[in-house]
């Protein structure tokens, strides 16, 4: 299983400051979730997110699943991420 | 009027001649220095100081910030930052989710963090362009610092333990007020207090959580003589309302959030409007003519009356220099230079016509793309509207710039402004879209003057 979240290269503070907070909980979580890829990709045009498979939006940061957009340009909390990977297993 | 004013005028919703611009320059002032990184920018006194200088050199602006480093309180309260060459730094540690006590936590002075080489930055920025041009202390806002010093975890305990928060959004607003009062000591004009987080909260958290405290920011900046903005990122049209009541004198959006809409609310409050300049899209990979047709758009929802023209958000350090020239020129009424250039337009001929020898009156109205830039659109319906049932009289031309004859055509005219309606070879309307009525009245002496 893959959790991906997207960000830009250049974004602008609130983004950072949305990505922060998910590479925070990425880090948090990750140790409960071996079995569990936990993936940044950066891009640093709009035309590559046809790069990235089963992203749907243009508003970033986005967080997949295996290759399923879950959210984008939000904050999960850590009890979401973790209820949205378990009941993907 | 000189710059600073139009600003201040502005953010008091009073008349202005043009919009005023404010081009939210962060670390791209960064960008503008010779081999200088952000990390070496946000470190360093005389680089803000600089990189600032350079941006008001290159984009004549009526307004820019002191800095836009919304890690600035954080870091000063224990947050851990980590630094990047081309981007803000970002927060890693979140003190109060990694077992640190509010009342460990201090209000930070002069001395804590970074505060003491920006402050020295402001008060030096202050004294050198603050007669000219308003200067902007931005300060983190209560929900976004909280968001930094709680983390995630903030989200849940808005539910299980909103006392606890509350308490969190306390400390914060007294870190706003000390922070606003830095930013004043040093001769800021307006304190922007930046609170993009709000976007991810309803209007119901919004008004428990953040109103109380914003309403109490706002009001000790107001009782220190000084004008303020709240600053939202993201989707934040649903809370747009209650910001309104926060009793900021301004309220700074991004392109998530239909301009029109903002204004129509705000309005009602007497709160300013700005920004609205896509920031990715248009400034960072767009090209000069889409951000000449996004600040015309901007100009033309905003009008010039308590409209600031300004990116949504701060710029990124890669934002192309001849994007923001080309917006800093339409703010000032003027054709890009990119597009006038010399260079670009050899080889290029074009005969304007003998307007006094052509039978019919001729209107050349001179556009970015009437399909594309809605001021454009407007002039260009107005013409045909003012020009119905005059087809025998009198003849009706859209020159886009975007094609080099057309700016040739324009330069030949003497034209330096778009929209602009030209009446046989005379130039009549710049940039205002006259009434239908008032237009055919003056087509129709020009048809008058050919007999």
């Amino acid at each position: 299983m893959t959790v991906q979240l997207v960000e830009m290269k250049n974004p602008c503070q609130s983004c950072i400051i949305v990505s922060d907070l998910m590479i925070s909980l990425f880090e948090k979580i990750k140790p409960e979730y071996p079995d569990v890829d936990f993936i940044i990709t950066i891009i640093e045009k709009p035309e590559e997110i046809r790069k990235i498979q089963g992203l749907e939006v243009e508003i970033f940061p986005a967080v997949l699943i295996n290759d399923e957009q879950i959210t984008c340009g939000n904050i999960l909390h850590r009890r979401q991420l973790k209820s949205y990977i378990d009941i993907r297993r | 009027m000189n710059n600073k004013q139009l600003v201040l005028d502005a953010i008091m919703n009073k008349q202005t001649e043009r919009a005023p611009w404010v081009p939210f320059v962060g670390c791209h002032a960064a960008s503008l220095l010779e081999n200088v990184t952000a990390e070496m920018f946000f470190k360093d006194s005389d680089l803000i100081v600089e990189g600032v200088k350079k941006a008001v050199d290159l984009y004549r602006p009526d307004g820019i910030p002191v800095l836009f480093d919304l890690q600035l309180e954080a870091e000063a309260l224990g947050c851990k930052l980590r630094y990047a060459k081309d981007n803000p730094p970002s927060v890693v540690t979140h003190p109060l989710e990694d077992g640190v006590k509010l009342e460990q936590l201090k209000i930070p002075t002069v001395n804590d963090g970074r505060f003491k080489l920006v402050m020295e930055s402001a008060k030096r920025l202050c004294e050198e362009l603050g007669n000219d041009i308003a200067m902007y202390g931005l300060i983190t806002g209560p929900y976004t610092l909280a968001l930094h010093l709680m983390g995630t975890e903030i989200f849940y305990e808005m539910i299980d333990d909103p006392d606890h928060v509350m308490e969190v959004l306390d400390f914060c607003k007294d870190v706003c007020i000390a922070c606003a009062d830095m930013y004043i000591d040093a001769g800021c004009d307006i304190i922007a207090v930046v609170d993009p987080m709000t976007s991810q909260i309803s209007p119901d958290s919004f008004e428990e959580f953040v109103l109380p405290y914003a309403v109490e920011i706002f009001d000790h900046i107001r009782t220190r003589n000084r004008l303020s903005s709240l600053f939202v990122c993201g989707d934040a049209k649903k809370n747009i309302e209650v910001m309104s009541r926060c009793k900021c004198d301004n309220i700074s959006i991004d392109e998530n959030i239909p301009l029109e809409y903002v204004i129509d609310i705000c309005k009602k409050r007497g709160v300013s409007v700005g920004g609205n300049i896509k920031l990715t899209v248009t400034m960072l990979f767009g090209s000069v003519q889409d951000n000449i047709n996004d600040a015309l758009n901007c100009m033309s929802i905003g009008g010039t009356k308590g409209y600031i023209l300004s990116p949504g958000c701060d710029m990124p350090y890669a934002t192309p220099v001849e994007n923001v020239l080309a917006i800093a020129a339409v703010a000032h009424g003027e054709m890009p230079e990119s597009i006038v250039s010399e260079s670009a337009l050899d080889g290029i001929v074009v005969e304007l016509p003998d307007y006094k020898a052509e039978k019919k009156v001729i209107i050349d109205v001179i556009t970015l793309d009437s399909a594309s830039c809605a001021p454009c659109q407007y002039m260009m319906e107005a013409v045909k509207a003012a020009c119905e049932g005059l087809s025998d009289k009198v003849a009706y031309v859209e020159h886009k710039i975007k094609d080099k004859e057309s700016v040739v055509f324009m330069m030949k005219l003497g034209v330096s402004n778009i929209p602009t309606i030209v009446i046989d070879g005379q130039i009549k309307y710049i940039s205002l879209v006259p009434s239908v009525k008032e237009l055919r009245e003056t087509i129709l002496k020009a048809v008058e003057l050919k007999k």
